[in-house]
């Protein structure tokens, strides 16, 4: 759009911004005479729905209309300090900027004789307000999480880092969306030269638009042939608070209900809201299971086919006696039956996510019952493989991370090809490789390992974090994230001094 | 630690512990003399090759180690395919076993060497997990008739065999290479300290492991068993008899370890070619051992062959050589030194 | 990672891969219900070896109906080795055998008293990485065919029978025997003793061990003598004695020290054993003589019963010499590949000492 700068004339400024807003449907202009002996035209141009009409009706354009007398000079000034009841107020000189504002949901005002205009935010976008968490559900802790208007995501922050060293730089990306993105962190913990990096990254591409934060992901991240999230995305707020505090970054992109945060490793990924708020032993119960879950979730079916087929020396007499009756009479092979069960999986959850809410419920019946029940009984498929396949589902789930947990569903694939064609030794051989993709992983230049590798790098000791999450009185130091001069994060605490 | 119990009984008999720790004891102190020679290093060591001996001198020198590395890749690269197809898979193309290997180790040794040492450091937690089992499921069961007396064996047979013990850390010699790796902020002590806990620790593992090995099996059973290791993996019984047997586990488990070694090799052997060389960019240098290591491999020795080959080269040229080379280049560097104008700068200072 | 370097990279990989999977075979895949598990094996030797493998009964083991060949539960194959045996079975089976899940290993006297075919099987089997080193070892009184036979007629499969027989019959400290100890003791020329098994008509059940000894059986010790061979190595309780008036004595716990010296006349070994018992019924608990004439009933039945077997066959049943390795390095290095002129020279004096309560 050419950055053409308004006229004096007003007209002429009308002409442009009808040319501009042809055909854009929505768009609401009005063109009003105030003052007494010297009266002057003013333009008022909005988008529907966009801004709070009440408040324009009401300390906009009424006090414009009452308006009784004009000076004779300096009457944009006059009009800006008595006629506008609103402290969020600019001046802006050129038609992109004014056609942006508009479009954002702010008014316009132009004054004929002047070459500028005024943006007035009066922003009311229609949303469906502060929801409870759909995907990251925790049993205590806060409720909300953050919906598509990136202002109310601002202030679900704010409110909980109430630190002017709580920054948030504002940034446009999408030369037709002009969707607005933030790019927040804590000045002094976070590391400046991954700040920089990010806005570089940000600015280093030209788009038509972008819709979501995923899109925003797949744009800035260095390994994107990789499975593996390298930032992590959340809808909780407290989750993305506390993720600032630690020395990470959050992006909160406008009509994007989550926030990214940045860097991420394996460790982040398994940590849940709630862990922070539980006790100790249950927490460090769960992590253990969530890892094992995560094992479980890429290694299971490899596993059994490789135990079966090439080792089954592993299993007890019984177990393996079991398997083998089991799948007597079965006509497809192991690998075939295996990638039929978890192919039929994959259909059932995805039509669980598409169905309406109200036919959710027959998946789960549909797909449990009809389809596993009737396939062991039709001898189409062995109950273990049923078993397995289920297992490997309900670990996935247990992932705190739909993302990460994803990678899992993938990678599976190939653990088990590997272990069908080389049995344990093609097995090992899928996780070695999905081991030295890992270790080669890096998110804004922390290893995506960490803490598990790279010790050195925790500078002044382990933030204590991880599969053996310490009581919260002991998480002393922040995790790597945070700039090296800022890595204590509690002090003065004496459990003695409690009693 | 595979070979080790076998290596030392086949020596020394019922006096292989003896033997082991002179090995271990030998090789706290090439340790200590690698890192003295590291120590006088002005730089990386294939850079002072070049800079005090010039490029042919250099070239010499990388040949020497690049002989020794190949010829080990070849050996480490058939003995652990051989051990595969001998436990899990013995019904498998040795060359379909060899190919996965080599294609993993090589992907593997292609990537940095930040990224390979954090790997080892996963790894590392997952490998000791067969030994900690092996030691404390076996140790209850040993014969102690099978590890005494002491002192029967001639002291040239214990001096002989605890050479060879020491042989097995002649990967010790990659502190020449790694040393400048390591960040400025360790300390020469730190350094020394942190060196000589993995070799005891190693040490440790061979002890235990040659105790429960020979202890279980007699210096009989640990000699005529090429793998004794395994044979005691398929012996021990874990509480609750969840798994009726380990050795596949255990050996699921330490193929990490194979594969990382087999990198490693890998790894320098491109590292040196390309100091010697000066070729930047090592995918090519990667081609190149790729196929010589695979075509060297396909039509591999018997193993015993092998490995008697080898340790003989081992034994009388590859570890004389490893302290004779680097002796050899701080002795010349320090002579060219002296023998410069005192005000005349070190351009490698500069 | 550049555009053309990554897809380079993925279609290499994926020629590879392909080349390589193809190339596989997958010559070691056997869907689990392609195999044979055996659960336990009978050897004996006619002129050729004598294996006969006992299969599991699916539908007894599982609890499933898996249409499982009643008839096929004992299969017999003869040949001149091991591996010849394994390719005759595979060549006349659908499945193919699979010792991985061996359970037991019945040898009986026709391949024990062959020290040469002892030697040859238990090689075999040492190289036989698939048999795993902790299957159980037994020792038939009658014919391994008839014993291992038996599969069918059990509520379980043999081998899982002769299983749970040797576990519930085990005793604190002493060990089960394996295949690889027997390996093991063959090859360091030590003695060990496999546990016997005898059949009536419809049961199988313990009776007694076999002492094992260069490579064949060489003495059968009943369950009396198989109970004092136990006490004298200090392993085991549970054993009775019966004394006078209907007391009996219940051996709770023993231990045995061994005291060596190198006199020169030969080797001296002091045999103490001590331990505690309880006596049954409590009420004849209260006479203190007990105590001494238990011990003195023991010393007597050990004098009788196992003396014997080392100082007239030379049989060092209890391994002395080769414990002396480590008790009294002397008479080790005295003896040194001369076993025999140990036991010959050998002063053993043994004492009793069990504490009753």
């Amino acid at each position: 759009m050419e950055n053409k700068t308004l006229t004096h004339y007003l007209q002429q400024n009308v002409e442009q911004l009808e040319v501009l807003f042809l055909n854009c449907g929505g768009i609401v202009k009005r063109k009003i005479t105030v003052g007494g002996d010297y009266k002057t035209d003013i333009f008022i141009s909005y988008a529907d729905n966009m801004v709070d009409r009440q408040l324009l009706q009401e300390h906009v354009i009424q006090n414009l209309v009452k308006l009784a007398q004009l000076p004779a000079e300096k009457q944009f000034a006059y009009i800006k300090d008595h006629a506008l009841e609103s402290a969020d107020i600019k001046e802006q000189y050129t038609f992109d900027a004014i056609t942006q504002a508009i479009m954002s949901g702010d008014v316009a005002l132009l004054i004929d004789g002047f070459d500028k205009a005024l943006i007035i935010s009066l922003r009311s976008y229609p949303n469906r307000g502060i929801a409870a968490v759909e995907t990251e559900v925790t049993v205590r802790g806060a409720k909300d999480s953050f919906t598509e208007v990136a202002a109310f995501n601002k202030v679900l922050i704010r409110r909980r880092i109430k630190d002017t060293h709580l920054k948030m730089e504002s940034l446009q990306v999408g030369t037709r969306s002009r969707t607005d993105i933030t790019v927040t962190y804590m000045d002094g913990i976070a590391q400046q030269p991954m700040v920089q990096e990010l806005k570089k990254r940000i600015s280093s591409f030209t788009i038509d638009g972008i819709f979501d934060i995923g899109m925003l992901e797949q744009l800035i991240e260095s390994e994107w042939y990789s499975p593996f999230p390298q930032f992590q995305s959340t809808e909780r707020p407290d989750k993305t608070a506390s993720a600032l505090l630690e020395g990470r970054i959050a992006i909160l992109v406008d009509n994007s209900p989550m926030a990214l945060l940045l860097p991420a490793t394996l460790n982040s990924f398994f940590q849940a809201s709630d862990d922070y708020y539980n006790r100790r032993g249950i927490v460090a119960f769960i992590r253990v299971l969530r890892y094992l879950a995560a094992f479980l979730s890429f290694c299971l079916p490899g596993l059994y086919v490789a135990v079966t087929n090439y080792q089954p020396e592993l299993v007890p007499t019984s177990l393996a006696l079991s398997f083998a009756a089991a799948r007597q009479g079965v006509p497809f092979s192991i690998l075939l039956e295996m990638i039929i069960m978890l192919i039929s999986f994959e259909l059932l959850t995805e039509a669980g996510i598409r169905l309406p809410s109200p036919m959710g419920n027959t998946i789960g019946i549909v797909g449990g019952l009809i389809i596993g029940d009737a396939a062991v009984n039709a001898n189409l498929a062995s109950p273990m493989a049923v078993i397995i396949v289920a297992a490997t589902a309900i670990a996935s789930f247990t992932i705190p991370n739909e993302t990460f947990s994803s990678a899992f569903r993938l990678i599976k694939y190939p653990v088990l090809l590997f272990s069908v064609f080389l049995g344990l030794y093609g097995f090992v051989i899928g996780v070695m490789l999905v081991l030295i993709h890992l270790a080669d992983l890096k998110s804004f230049g922390i290893p995506y390992l960490s803490p598990y590798v790279a010790a050195d790098l925790e500078t002044s000791g382990s933030s204590g974090d991880t599969i053996r999450k310490k009581p919260i009185f002991w998480l002393i130091y922040r995790p790597i994230y945070a700039d090296p001069g800022q890595k204590r994060r509690l002090s003065g605490y004496r459990k003695e001094n409690m009693k | 630690m595979l070979v080790i119990p076998r290596l030392a009984v086949s020596g020394a008999g019922k006096d292989g512990l003896i033997a082991l720790f002179a090995g271990t004891v030998g090789a706290v102190l090439y340790a200590l003399l690698l890192l003295f020679f590291s120590d006088r290093l002005e730089t990386d060591y294939m850079s002072q090759c070049r800079h005090t001996l010039g490029r042919p001198g250099a070239l010499l020198f990388g040949l020497c180690y690049l002989v020794k590395y190949f010829f080990s890749s070849v050996f480490v690269l058939t003995l652990f395919t051989t051990i595969i197809h001998e436990t899990i898979l013995p019904n498998t193309n040795l060359k379909v076993i060899l190919l996965f290997l080599f294609l993993i180790s090589i992907h593997y040794g292609s990537r940095q060497f930040e990224v390979r040492a954090r790997l080892v450091e996963v790894l590392y937690f997952i490998i000791l997990i067969p030994l900690g089992l092996l030691f404390l499921l076996g140790i209850f069961n040993i014969n102690l008739v099978n590890l005494f007396p002491l002192m029967t064996a001639p002291p040239a047979a214990i001096t002989q065999t605890g050479y060879l013990v020491l042989l097995t850390y002649s990967a010790l010699e990659m502190l020449l290479f790694a040393a400048p790796s390591v960040t400025d902020r360790e300390s020469k002590e730190t350094k020394r300290n942190k060196v000589l806990q993995a070799i005891l620790l190693c040490g440790v593992f061979n002890l235990l492991i040659y105790v429960v090995v020979v202890g279980l099996l007699g210096t009989t059973g640990a000699t005529q068993n090429v793998w004794s290791t395994v044979c005691v993996m398929q012996t021990i019984e874990i509480p609750g008899g969840f798994v009726p047997r380990q050795d596949a586990i255990m050996l699921a488990l330490w193929m990490g370890s194979i594969f990382t070694i087999i990198s490693t090799l890998i790894f320098y052997l491109c590292f040196i070619t390309k100091a010697i060389t000066g070729c930047r960019q090592q995918r090519y240098i990667l081609w190149f051992y790729t196929i010589a290591l695979f075509v060297c491999t396909m039509k591999p020795l018997p193993l015993q062959m092998l490995y008697h080959y080898y340790g003989l080269y081992l034994a009388y040229i590859g570890f004389p050589l490893s302290i004779l080379l680097p002796l050899l280049l701080i002795l010349v560097s320090r002579i060219k030194t002296r023998g410069e104008m005192s005000h005349e700068k070190n351009p490698l200072k500069a | 990672m550049k555009r053309t370097r990554l897809r380079l990279r993925g279609r290499l990989a994926a020629i590879i891969l392909l080349f390589a999977f193809t190339l596989t075979g997958c010559a070691d895949m056997v869907e689990i219900q392609e195999r044979d598990f055996v659960m336990a094996m009978g050897i004996a030797w006619q002129e050729e070896y004598q294996f006969t493998f006992a299969l599991p009964d699916l539908d007894t083991v599982t609890g499933q109906s898996s249409g499982s060949d009643q008839d096929r539960l004992v299969r017999t194959i003869h040949g001149a080795t091991f591996p010849e045996i394994e390719e005759t079975y595979n060549r006349t089976s659908k499945n193919r055998l699979d010792l991985r899940h061996l359970q037991a290993i019945v040898f009986d006297a026709s391949v024990c008293t062959n020290p040469a075919k002892m030697k040859e099987i238990l090689e075999a089997m040492n190289d036989h990485y698939e048999l795993s080193h902790n299957v159980l070892v037994f020792y038939c009184l009658g014919n391994t065919k008839d014993l291992v036979g038996m599969e069918g007629n059990l509520d379980s499969s043999i081998g899982d029978y002769l299983r749970k027989i040797n576990k519930n019959n085990q005793r604190d400290g002493v060990d089960k025997v394996t295949i690889g100890q027997l390996i093991t003791a063959q090859e360091n020329n030590t003695t060990i003793a496999i546990p016997v098994i005898d059949q009536s008509e419809a049961s199988v059940f313990l009776d007694g061990s076999v002492l094992f000894q260069n490579n064949q059986t060489v003495r059968y010790l009943n369950q009396p003598e198989s109970a004092l061979y136990h006490l004298m190595k200090g392993e085991g309780n549970g054993y009775l004695f019966q004394l006078s008036g209907n007391t009996v004595i219940k051996v709770t716990a023993v231990r045995d020290k061994l005291l060596y010296e190198n006199r020169t006349d030969g080797p001296y070994i002091k045999l103490t054993l001590s331990g505690t018992g309880q006596v049954m019924p409590k009420s004849h608990g209260d006479s203190p003589s007990l105590a001494g004439e238990f011990n003195q009933l023991l010393a007597s039945q050990i004098q009788e019963a196992m003396m014997p077997i080392l100082l007239e066959q030379h049989l060092d049943f209890l391994n002395l010499y080769e414990k002396s390795s480590y008790r009294q390095r002397d008479v080790w290095m005295r003896y040194q590949g001369e076993t025999g002129k140990f036991t010959d020279e050998l002063t053993l004096e043994i004492v009793v000492d069990f504490t009753l309560y």
